[in-house]
């Protein structure tokens, strides 16, 4: 959805963009009740501006620019304190069918959780727009305000920061591990 | 191949993987087998009760005539008026290298502020030079700064209110603050994160002092940012066309306008000290407000040629010999109402 914010209803709105933003939120803060707290706030910001009649010429940059504020607000308030990501502890962010799958599963994604959070703001923002709303490098780009192939550069560099910072966090392989590797 | 097309080929496999595409090779590529995981991750969806509790909560509160969709429909004249015009500009327009006066009056208008308005900006800073107890050397922080703009009796608009948080260069994550400021037009204050780093003795209570007692002193590590901002230089260059060098470059990585301009100005440096290191220094150009020496320094700024946001600047001053250089890494204008909560408050909760 392209168009103006005239041309829609805020019931369409809602439909179209929750998931978007509440996956880019869920990216940029560790727990779940955070995301859904910012998520709330996020829409009720856009639901008093749309009230207020604002059309802003296309919709998907503002209201990502209200979730970038809204996720800045949130560390400014918290003194960007580490959080540590709860769900992957409780494991519900775990997608294997066996328990100890599901643990690995946690602990791998707690692990790039912490990677990501080591990265400058907008390299965050840009992954979580990318792999948590699955937004195009043209549509991140006014949110970010740059340029379309500056998102591209952007995001290819904090991916391999990321990777790097993976690599380096890898838990020595003991000598047993090593034997049942073989 | 160049980065540009790397990063540019990187992110269209990654958007093959958002469509449920499977690249070939994914397993030897360690970058795009990381976006695959990423990508992969199922609980980053709301549930469906949050997502019916949240609609429920806002659609009650929306007035129901805004809830009804109303459909602008075009005239077939305003249509035809619309064709007109587009094909008029078509024939007209012919872009081109823009003009430095161009450049300037774009860049005027997208960091144009509005009384009550906040410019909000993380930048990192690198002083080159003679920056504490005659030891050469370059110092690197990562700034977050906000500004509110006010007006001066005289009509002007002007930061009437500064805030901002310094970290070590390599936190880039902005993760472990080292000092907090606050600056009015009357007021500086300074809070150390460092708890090893003793307050300054000539602070009140609450971390501050006037500026009237910072001009008795030596230059002070709290006059921070009480020289020129992005709004001042562009408006200075556009006063001043005619003699600035204008031409394209790139700076940290991004295609951009470089505009160069040399004239005399106040230039006031002291270093930032935490923990007995140096963690940053503190230049102010333009500012009768601390003590300064008059030097003719060259100030370089550079404009994104997509955004025509700033995009960096780079100020050398001869004597004593020091390069300034601020690169953006996000500059934004916000409205009050964008933030729910104010970064002007001091003391700031820690």
């Amino acid at each position: 959805m392209t168009g103006g914010a005239g041309e829609l209803d805020f019931a369409a709105f809602y439909d179209e963009f929750l998931p978007q933003v509440y996956r880019y939120v869920r990216y940029r803060v560790a727990d779940i009740a955070t995301a859904e707290d910012l998520t709330a706030t996020i829409f009720e910001k856009a639901l008093c501006a749309w009230g207020k009649r604002r059309k802003p010429d296309s919709v998907a940059p503002w209201i990502f620019r209200i979730a970038r504020n809204a996720v800045t607000s949130h560390y400014r308030r918290r003194g960007r304190q580490l959080e540590v990501p709860l769900d992957c502890v409780e494991g519900k962010l775990s997608t294997g069918s066996g328990p100890e799958e599901r643990v690995l599963n946690a602990e791998r994604w707690g692990r790039i959780y912490d990677g990501i959070r080591t990265l400058s703001s907008r390299d965050q923002d840009i992954i979580a727009l990318k792999f948590g709303s699955g937004l195009t490098n043209r549509a991140i780009a006014p949110i970010v305000s740059t340029s379309e192939s500056n998102v591209a550069v952007i995001l290819h560099r904090a991916m391999r920061k990321l990777h790097a910072y993976l690599e380096d966090d890898q838990i020595p392989v003991s000598a047993s591990d090593k034997e049942s590797q073989l | 191949m160049t980065e540009k097309q790397i990063a540019q080929t990187f992110s269209e496999r990654v958007d093959g993987l958002l469509a449920g595409q499977t690249p070939p090779g994914l397993d030897e590529a360690p970058l795009l087998s990381l976006a695959a995981e990423m990508i992969a991750v199922p609980a980053m969806d709301p549930s469906p009760a949050f997502m019916q509790q949240l609609r429920r909560q806002l659609l009650v509160s929306l007035p129901r005539e805004r809830v009804v969709q109303s459909h602008r429909r075009w005239s077939f004249a305003g249509i035809a008026v619309t064709l007109l015009l587009a094909l008029a500009l078509t024939l007209v327009w012919n872009p081109g290298a823009p003009s430095a006066a161009e450049v300037l009056a774009r860049a005027a208008d997208a960091v144009a502020i509005a009384p009550g308005q906040i410019t909000y900006f993380v930048s990192k800073v690198e002083v080159e030079g003679i920056v504490a107890d005659n030891v050469e050397g370059i110092h690197s922080t990562i700034q977050e700064y906000w500004s509110r703009a006010g007006t001066t009796p005289d009509g002007r608009i002007t930061s009437v209110e500064s805030a901002g948080t310094i970290y070590l260069a390599d936190d880039t994550g902005l993760t472990h603050p080292q000092i907090q400021h606050y600056s009015t037009l009357s007021k500086l204050c300074m809070r150390s994160l460092d708890p090893s780093t003793p307050p300054r003795p000539d602070l009140d209570d609450e971390g501050c002092f006037t500026f009237s007692t910072l001009a008795k002193n030596d230059p002070d590590p709290m006059a921070i940012y009480v020289g020129e901002s992005f709004q001042d230089w562009i408006n200075r260059m556009r006063v001043n066309v005619a003699e600035i060098e204008f031409h394209e470059s790139r700076f940290n990585d991004r295609p951009v306008y470089s505009l160069t301009y040399r004239e005399a100005g106040h230039q006031t440096q002291a270093p930032i000290t935490v923990n007995n290191t140096t963690t940053g220094t503190i230049v102010a150009w333009g500012s009768d407000s601390v003590p300064s020496t008059v030097v003719t320094y060259t100030l370089t700024l550079y404009i994104d040629r997509e955004t025509y946001l700033p995009a960096g600047v780079v100020s050398i001053a001869p004597d004593p010999p020091m390069v300034f250089t601020q690169t953006i890494l996000e500059y934004q204008v916000l409205d009050p109402a964008d933030l729910d909560f104010d970064p002007f408050v001091w003391p700031p909760e820690r």
